[in-house]
C-alpha cells in the first residue's frame, strides 16, 4: 500500500512540475500580442495529457517500462505537433517572426530577440528555447500520466473482480488528476510564462513546487483510499 | 454585477436540506423525481456562488475555477462511496459524501492562501460552496440514472461504463455556462439563474433519452424536462429582450458610436 | 494481412480526423468561440460597436469535450441495445448539435443583454443568419469524433482499452485544444485586425479596435468563415490529423518496443523543422521596420 502511495505521489508532482514548463500566452497570444502556446495553461496540459493517457491504455500489459515511454512519446508527439502548427499560422497566416522580448537571446539558437518583435508587444509565436521546454513539459506531464495510469490499472486489476473493468477506472482517475493539477498551476503562473528560460519561471518554480507536492499528497492518500476500498472485497 | 435579489445564504440553506434529504428520498419508489429537484437545488447554489467569485481575476478564465471544483465534488462522491463499501453501510455515503467535498475544497484554499498567496476573502467560502453544490449536483445526476443511492448499484451503472464523465462535464457545463455567457456590466441576478434552470433542463433531457432506452417510465422525465426547458427558456427570453440596450431585427445600431463606420 | 487491414483503419481514422479539425475550427470562427472573443466582448467598452456573433459557452476544449461526449453516451446508448451503428452515430450527433444550438443562442443573448451599458443591442438576425451556419459545421464535426472513437474501441486490432464515453471526451477535450491552439491564431491576429498593416503584430493599444466594416456593409462572422476556411482551418484539421494518425501509426507498424523509439524520432525531426522554419522566417521578413 506504501508504495502505491509513493508512486502516486510522485507521478503527481510529475504533472504538476512539467504545467510549469508548458509556454502558455493564454488569450493575448491568440492576438500576436505576446508569444506562446495561444491558450491556457489547463486546456494545453490536459489536452496533451489525455493523448497519453489514450496511447497507455493501448499498450498496457506489456512491460512496465515500455508502457511509461509509449505514453510520455505520445504526449510529447502531441505537443510538438501543436506548437510546430501554432507556429505555421503565426508566420504564413498573420506574417509575424518568431520572437519573443522575455529574453535578449535564444541560448540554443543565439538569434536575438529584440529587433524582430513588433513595437507594443511582447512577443509571437514560439521560439526554439521555448519549444524544447514545452517538450521537456510534456515529458514530465506524460511520465506522470502513464505512471498514474500504470500504478492505478496493475492495483484494480489485481483484484478478480475489476480485471475488466480496471482501464476505465484509471482513466477516469488519471484525467482526475489532471484537471486538478492543471488548474492549480495556472494559478501559480497567472497569466504568461515563456519556459525554463524566462525570468518569471524562478520566481514561479518553488512556489508551484511546493503545492505540487502538497496536492499530490492530498490526491495520493484519497485515492489510496478509494483503491484500498474498492480491492477489499 | 447587480446586487443579489435572493441573498447567497438562503440558497446555500436550501442547497444543503433540500439536496441531501432529495438524495435520501431517491431509493423509495418514484424517488427518481428527487434527483432532478437536488440538481436544481445545487446548481442555483453553484451558479450563484460562482458570481461571487468570478469578479476577481484569479490568473486562468471562468471554467477553469468550475473544473477544479467539480473535480473536487466528484473525487470525493467516489472516495465518499468506496468508504460506505467497505463499512458496507449505504446510508452514510451522501452525508459523507458532503463533508469530504467541503474539507478537499478547504485544503485547496488553503493552498492557494499561503503557497500562491492569492489574497481573496471569499475564496475558501466560496470554492466550499461550489465543490458542495457540484458534489450534490454529480449525486443527483447519478442517482437520476441508478434510480437509488446504493453506491454498487451507481458503481455499475455509472462509473465502470464511462457515463461518469457524461456526468461530470455536464455538470461543469451547467454551473459555469450560466455566468460566463451572462458575464458583464449589466448582469442580473434572476437572468442568470433562469438560465442557469434553463441549461438543467436542457441536460436532463439528455439523460432521459439515455434512460429512456433502458426503461420506458423514463418518458414522464422527458416531457417533465422538456416542459421545464419551454417554460424557462422563455423566461429567459423575455428578460434579455427586456434587459438589452435596444433590439434590432435589421440594419445597424443608431446610437453610441464613436468614430463612425469607416476607420482605420 | 492483419496488418495491413489495420494500417488502412489507421489512415481512415487520420482522414477523419482531418474532417473533425477543419470543421471544428470553421465552427469556433462562425460563432466566435475562444480567445479571440475577448476582442470582440471588448470592443463594445471601446465605444466600437459591432455586428460580430459573441458566443462564450466556455473554453473550446471544455465545450468541444462536452458536445463530444454527449453524442458519444447517446450512441453507447443506443449500441449497448442493439441499435445500428451508423443510425446510432447519426441520431446522437443530431441530438448534441441541438444542444450546442440552444447553448449558442442563449450565450449570444447573455453576453450582448450584459453590454447593454455600452449600448450594444441585440441584433436578431444575426440568430437567424449565424445559428444554421454553426449547426451544419457542429454536425460533421461531432459526426466525425464520434464515428472515430467508434474505429478505437470496436475495430482496432489492439483496441483502445476504454469505453465508448471516455474515448470521445478525450477526443474531444485534445480536438478543442489543439483547435484552439493553432486556429484561432488566423482569426483573432488577422481577421478581426484587417485595419492594421500586415506582419505587424497587435500593440496592446490597439486592443478592441475591430474591423467592423467590410466593402459592402458590416463585416459578420460568415465574413470570417470565409476567410479562415483558406488557411487556419484546414491547417488545425492537418494538425489534429497528423497528431492522431502518427499516434496510431507507429504502434501498428513497429511492434509496441520501438514505437516509442520512432516517435521521438518524428518529435526530434518535427523540432528540426521548426528551428528552419523560425530561421527562414527570419531571412526572409527581415527586422521589424
Amino acid at each position: 500500500m506504501l508504495t502505491i502511495l509513493l508512486l502516486l505521489i510522485v507521478a503527481a508532482t510529475l504533472i504538476g512540475l512539467g504545467v510549469h514548463f508548458i509556454p502558455v500566452g493564454g488569450a493575448p497570444a491568440a492576438l500576436s500580442t505576446t508569444a506562446g502556446i495561444p491558450t491556457g495553461a489547463p486546456m494545453i496540459t490536459i489536452g496533451m495529457g489525455v493523448t497519453g493517457i489514450l496511447v497507455t491504455s493501448s499498450v498496457i500489459g506489456n512491460s512496465m517500462l515500455t508502457v511509461l515511454l509509449s505514453g510520455m512519446s505520445a504526449s510529447m508527439l502531441m505537443m510538438a505537433i501543436t506548437m510546430f502548427f501554432s507556429n505555421m499560422v503565426h508566420v504564413y497566416g498573420v506574417g509575424v517572426n518568431i520572437s519573443s522580448s522575455t529574453f535578449n537571446e535564444d541560448p540554443i539558437t543565439s538569434f536575438s530577440q529584440e529587433e524582430y518583435v513588433s513595437p507594443g508587444t511582447t512577443g509571437h509565436g514560439i521560439p526554439t528555447v521555448s519549444f524544447i521546454s514545452g517538450l521537456i513539459g510534456s515529458l514530465l506531464g506524460g511520465l506522470g500520466g502513464s505512471l498514474l495510469y500504470v500504478t492505478i490499472y496493475d492495483m484494480l486489476s489485481s483484484s478478480p473482480a475489476y480485471v475488466s473493468r480496471a482501464g476505465v477506472m484509471a482513466a477516469l482517475l488519471t484525467l482526475l488528476v489532471f484537471f486538478v493539477i492543471a488548474v492549480m498551476s495556472s494559478y501559480n503562473i497567472g497569466g504568461t510564462i515563456q519556459g525554463f528560460y524566462d525570468k518569471k519561471f524562478n520566481s514561479k518554480i518553488k512556489a508551484g513546487l511546493v503545492a505540487s507536492i502538497l496536492t499530490a499528497i492530498l490526491m495520493a492518500v484519497i485515492y489510496t483510499i478509494v483503491l484500498g476500498g474498492l480491492t477489499h472485497v | 454585477m447587480s446586487d443579489d435579489v435572493i441573498p447567497q445564504q438562503i440558497l446555500l440553506l436550501a442547497a444543503i436540506v433540500v439536496g441531501i434529504i432529495s438524495i435520501y428520498l431517491t431509493a423509495f419508489p418514484f424517488g427518481t423525481i428527487f434527483s432532478v429537484i437536488a440538481v436544481i437545488v445545487a446548481v442555483i447554489l453553484g451558479t450563484n456562488t460562482l458570481r461571487h467569485i468570478g469578479n476577481y481575476s484569479l490568473g486562468t478564465g471562468i471554467p477553469s475555477i468550475v473544473y477544479l471544483l467539480s473535480t473536487c465534488g466528484l473525487i470525493s462522491m467516489i472516495a465518499a462511496m468506496s468508504i460506505s463499501n467497505y463499512l458496507s453501510n449505504d446510508f452514510l455515503f451522501p452525508l459523507l459524501s458532503v463533508v469530504l467535498s467541503i474539507v478537499l475544497a478547504w485544503i485547496i484554499a488553503l493552498i492557494c492562501r499561503y503557497v500562491f498567496g492569492i489574497e481573496i476573502e471569499i475564496l475558501a467560502w466560496s470554492f466550499m460552496g461550489l465543490s458542495m453544490a457540484s458534489n450534490i449536483a454529480l449525486m443527483g445526476l447519478s442517482t437520476f440514472l441508478a434510480s437509488t443511492y446504493n453506491p454498487n448499484v451507481i458503481f455499475s451503472n455509472v462509473i465502470f461504463n464511462g457515463l461518469i464523465l457524461l456526468l461530470l462535464l455536464m455538470c461543469v457545463m451547467t454551473i459555469q455556462n450560466p455566468y460566463n455567457s451572462c458575464m458583464g456590466s449589466n448582469e442580473d441576478q434572476l437572468r442568470t439563474l433562469t438560465l442557469a434552470l434553463s441549461i438543467a433542463f436542457l441536460m436532463f433531457i439528455v439523460l432521459s433519452v439515455i434512460g429512456m432506452l433502458t426503461d420506458v417510465n423514463y418518458v414522464i422525465f422527458l416531457i417533465i424536462s422538456i416542459i421545464g426547458w419551454i417554460l424557462t427558456f422563455k423566461k429567459y427570453y423575455d428578460y434579455s429582450l427586456r434587459q438589452a440596450a435596444e433590439v434590432k431585427y435589421h440594419g445597424f445600431w443608431t446610437k453610441g458610436d464613436e468614430g463612425g463606420y469607416y476607420d482605420k | 494481412m492483419d496488418m495491413i487491414s489495420n494500417l488502412l483503419l489507421v489512415a481512415f481514422m487520420g482522414l477523419i480526423a482531418i474532417v473533425a479539425g477543419i470543421f471544428e475550427d470553421l465552427e469556433s470562427d462562425v460563432a466566435s468561440t475562444s480567445n479571440p472573443n475577448s476582442q470582440v466582448q471588448l470592443a463594445p467598452q471601446v465605444g466600437k460597436l459591432h455586428k460580430f456573433f459573441n458566443r462564450a459557452i466556455s473554453g473550446e476544449p471544455l465545450l468541444v469535450g462536452c458536445m463530444s461526449v454527449i453524442a458519444g453516451s447517446l450512441c453507447y446508448a443506443f449500441l449497448s441495445n442493439g441499435y445500428n451503428v451508423l443510425f446510432a452515430i447519426f441520431i446522437s450527433a443530431i441530438i448534441a448539435t441541438a444542444i450546442q444550438a440552444i447553448l449558442s443562442v442563449t450565450s449570444y443573448m447573455g453576453r450582448i443583454t450584459s453590454q447593454s451599458l455600452y449600448n450594444q443591442p441585440l441584433f436578431m438576425d444575426m440568430l437567424y443568419k449565424h445559428v444554421p451556419v454553426m449547426m451544419a459545421f457542429a454536425f460533421v464535426s461531432i459526426f466525425s469524433v464520434v464515428l472515430l472513437s467508434y474505429l478505437m474501441v470496436y475495430l482496432l486490432v489492439p483496441a483502445v482499452n476504454l469505453s465508448l464515453p471516455i474515448v470521445t471526451a478525450f477526443m474531444g477535450i485534445t480536438l478543442g485544444s489543439i483547435g484552439s491552439a493553432v486556429g484561432d491564431i488566423h482569426y483573432g491576429a488577422e481577421k478581426l485586425y484587417q485595419n492594421q498593416e500586415f506582419g505587424s503584430g497587435l500593440p496592446v493599444s490597439n486592443s478592441g479596435n475591430i474591423t467592423r466594416m467590410s466593402s459592402l456593409g458590416s463585416n459578420n462572422s460568415i465574413d470570417v468563415l470565409h476567410f479562415c476556411s483558406k488557411f487556419a482551418g484546414p491547417l488545425t484539421g492537418l494538425a489534429f490529423g497528423v497528431v492522431i494518425f502518427l499516434s496510431f501509426w507507429t504502434t501498428t507498424v513497429f511492434t509496441v518496443e520501438y514505437a516509442y523509439i520512432v516517435s521521438i524520432i518524428l518529435v526530434v525531426l518535427i523540432t528540426l523543422l521548426n528551428y528552419l522554419l523560425e530561421r527562414n522566417t527570419r531571412k526572409k521578413y527581415g527586422k521589424y521596420q
